[in-house]
């Protein structure tokens, strides 16, 4: 298992630009966060790896295998999104059936707990399902799948505080039992921020960083005290966002940190959060 | 590949189709039967194989419509999905023609019933058994492949371009085209084609030639079967 | 168990040191088992090589040690070695920061020292019962 390879991607909406050269490297038995706001790009990604449209250059490699058109580097992934490409009037136990059939391994025992738990009726059709349930189902699949890649189109759209919270529990609990790649992708960045280990954000279809959580989380800090204070310190450091509240300013570092001087300063330091640090890298012009 | 989860998904779900459909044929054909034999006059019912074409026609479609996005959330390439198709529409159209014959033969002469191809090629025995067989599933092959390509090229077109396809391109070939061979050419064109077609259906100058039609069908089926897969292999699931 | 998302120390850290105290106030006795990377992983929706990390730091310094097969176990000895460790960081995480606040309060070391008196006297009296 060599991973997904994404080689200088690239694909046109008409005008827009959904994906600019975009290259990207996920490594197997990990989980990935894809970050990127709405429209940034994401969907149209994992799409083109998942088959289901195409790219207008550049490719993709699953295990070293192009993903294109190739049902045995696609039988390896399931990609779980907003999208239903199930029949309408197929009931969720006949899913769980078919994907069996389809992908060989599918814990069906298992998918009926789960379906217990989160109060889904596997009698039900497709259409009869709201779209909670729908995402529920889904997820359920992609649970009980032994694929050794899974993506996660926003996940848990339409799921209520308490499923989420089971879904996640879920999640980490048949990744620690057999780790596999699996790559999250969404905008609610303070929701995986602890469950994700490395993490890769898009912007306007280009690819802004890619590396693991711990490294980044490393690669700078926080202060936050008295405006002139924070100025004086910060000054000829790399900083890359502010918060202002009053006579209080909180800066956003990069770089590693003195200590000594910061001690001195009697500045608060904290970790980098990443949905203040997704936000201050993704800022576009006018926004706050 | 996988091939045989695909049909065997493809049958299982066509196959209820196929139940329903003839189940209500065979529903109408009850009711006409008990007329018939109320009045003892002639089965009111006759060229069941049209209906038979129709359901063909949905079916194109309708594997285009659902199991396309199906077997793409499972796993499959468009190369594959087709082949698995081909493979559906074969063994529908096999099983929907012997049916016919069978309708055709043993089941309906007592009301003089009256299939499509009898009232195309008259009745005969065993050998034109077969080739009633071979004609309706290839014709209903070649409606499925055409029905299924249709599909897929509608929802690659643009609203403009799909507006043009439904109702220009239908328009141009039963209405325009016959009026302008009319006004310039006297029908020239026209009865051309009709001659041609008629050969393709197997009247031929000495007598029939029931190879034609099978031919032509079949010849269909495959420039439909290769137009259907230009149109989908860039085709993007939404 | 709470887990500070927001201030300066690292999640695994925080794991460590959580599963620490809880040995420490022999929550998990020693030769017992403790709860898996899994479960902690699916309880507090942490990564679990997160949560591995922090376990394995407690490995290294002795206080819990992995059992092939069966799973993680505290160590004979962890509450000892607890205390030591704890004693030898006592200045840097509590008398650095007391001074540190006690001089933005303006307070005198005269009066921190009448404090902490007044911390063991306290201490004392409920021990005896007083009010």
């Amino acid at each position: 298992m060599t991973g997904i390879q994404i080689q200088e991607l690239t694909k046109r909406f008409g005008d827009n630009v959904a994906l600019q050269n975009v290259s990207l490297t996920f490594q197997p038995g990990k989980i990935y966060g894809l970050l990127g706001r709405n429209g940034a790009g994401k969907s149209t990604l994992l799409g083109i790896a998942a088959n289901r449209l195409f790219a207008d250059s550049g490719q993709v490699l699953i295990d070293g295998e192009p993903a294109c058109e190739n049902d045995r580097a696609q039988k390896k992934l399931y990609m779980m999104s907003e999208k239903n490409l199930y029949p309408k009037d197929m009931r969720v136990r006949d899913v769980f059936r078919w994907s069996e059939r389809f992908y060989g391994s599918f814990d069906r025992q298992q998918a009926q707990v789960l379906a217990q738990q989160f109060g889904l009726n596997i009698k039900k059709r497709v259409k009869e399902l709201s779209t909670g349930y729908t995402s529920i189902f889904k997820l359920i699949v992609a649970l009980c799948l032994d694929v050794p890649y899974l993506f996660l189109d926003e996940p848990v759209l339409g799921l209520d505080a308490n499923h989420r919270e089971m879904f996640y529990h879920l999640l980490l609990k048949n990744y620690a039992d057999e780790p596999r790649t699996i790559i999250i992708a969404t905008h609610l960045i303070e929701e995986v921020a602890n469950l994700i280990e490395e993490i890769a954000i898009i912007d306007e279809g280009r690819l802004l960083m890619s590396q693991s959580v711990q490294s980044l989380l490393d690669s700078g800090y926080c202060v936050s005290g008295k405006a002139g204070d924070v100025d004086a310190y910060a000054a000829g450091k790399k900083v890359i966002g502010e918060d202002v509240l009053g006579g209080l300013k909180t800066a956003y570092i990069l770089g590693s940190c003195d200590r000594q001087a910061l001690c001195d300063s009697g500045l608060e330091l904290s970790k980098l959060n990443l949905q203040k640090l997704f936000v201050e890298l993704t800022k576009k012009e006018g926004e706050q | 590949m996988n091939l045989k989860a695909s049909i065997g998904y493809q049958l299982r779900s066509s196959g209820k189709a196929l139940a329903i459909f003839y189940g209500v044929i065979y529903a109408i054909i009850a009711v006409a039967a008990i007329v018939a034999v109320s009045t003892d006059g002639q089965l009111g019912v006759a060229g069941l194989e049209t209906s038979t074409a129709v359901f063909m026609g949905f079916l194109g479609v309708f594997t285009f419509s659902e199991d396309f996005r199906f077997l793409i959330q499972n796993g499959y390439s468009r190369k594959s999905m087709l082949r698995s198709f081909l493979c559906q529409f074969a063994v529908v159209s096999l099983l929907a023609a012997a049916i016919d014959v069978l309708n055709s033969r043993l089941l309906l002469p007592l009301w003089g019933y009256r299939s499509t191809f009898t009232q195309l090629y008259g009745q005969s025995q065993l050998p034109g058994l077969i080739w009633q067989l071979l004609w309706g599933c290839s014709l209903y092959f070649a409606i499925a492949t055409i029905t299924y390509f249709m599909a897929a090229l509608y929802q690659r077109l643009g609203r403009l371009q799909r507006l043009l396809f439904m109702l220009i391109l239908p328009l141009a070939v039963l209405v325009l085209f016959p009026v302008l061979d009319f006004q310039l050419l006297g029908g020239t064109a026209t009865r051309w084609l009709l001659k041609v077609l008629s050969q393709a259906l197997g009247f031929a100058e000495g007598g029939l030639q029931m190879g034609l039609p099978v031919l032509f069908f079949l010849a269909i089926s495959a420039v439909f079967s290769v137009f259907s897969y230009l149109a989908t292999r860039r085709a993007s699931v939404s | 168990m709470q887990i500070d998302t927001s201030g300066d120390r690292p999640i695994f850290l925080q794991i460590a040191d959580q599963i620490e105290d809880a040995v420490f106030t022999g929550v998990f006795p020693e030769g017992q088992q403790v709860p898996s990377t899994t479960e902690i992983s699916a309880q507090w929706q942490i990564n679990p090589h997160t949560v591995l990390k922090g376990m394995n730091l407690l490995v290294e310094q002795e206080i819990l040690f992995k059992k092939r097969g069966l799973g993680m176990f505290v160590k004979e000895g962890a509450c000892a070695r607890i205390r030591a460790k704890r004693q030898q960081s006592f200045f840097d995480r509590y008398v650095a920061s007391l001074v540190a606040e006690a001089k933005k309060l303006d307070l005198t070391r005269e009066q921190v020292v009448a404090l902490i008196e007044r911390g063991y006297t306290d201490d004392r009296d409920t021990d005896t019962g007083a009010d």
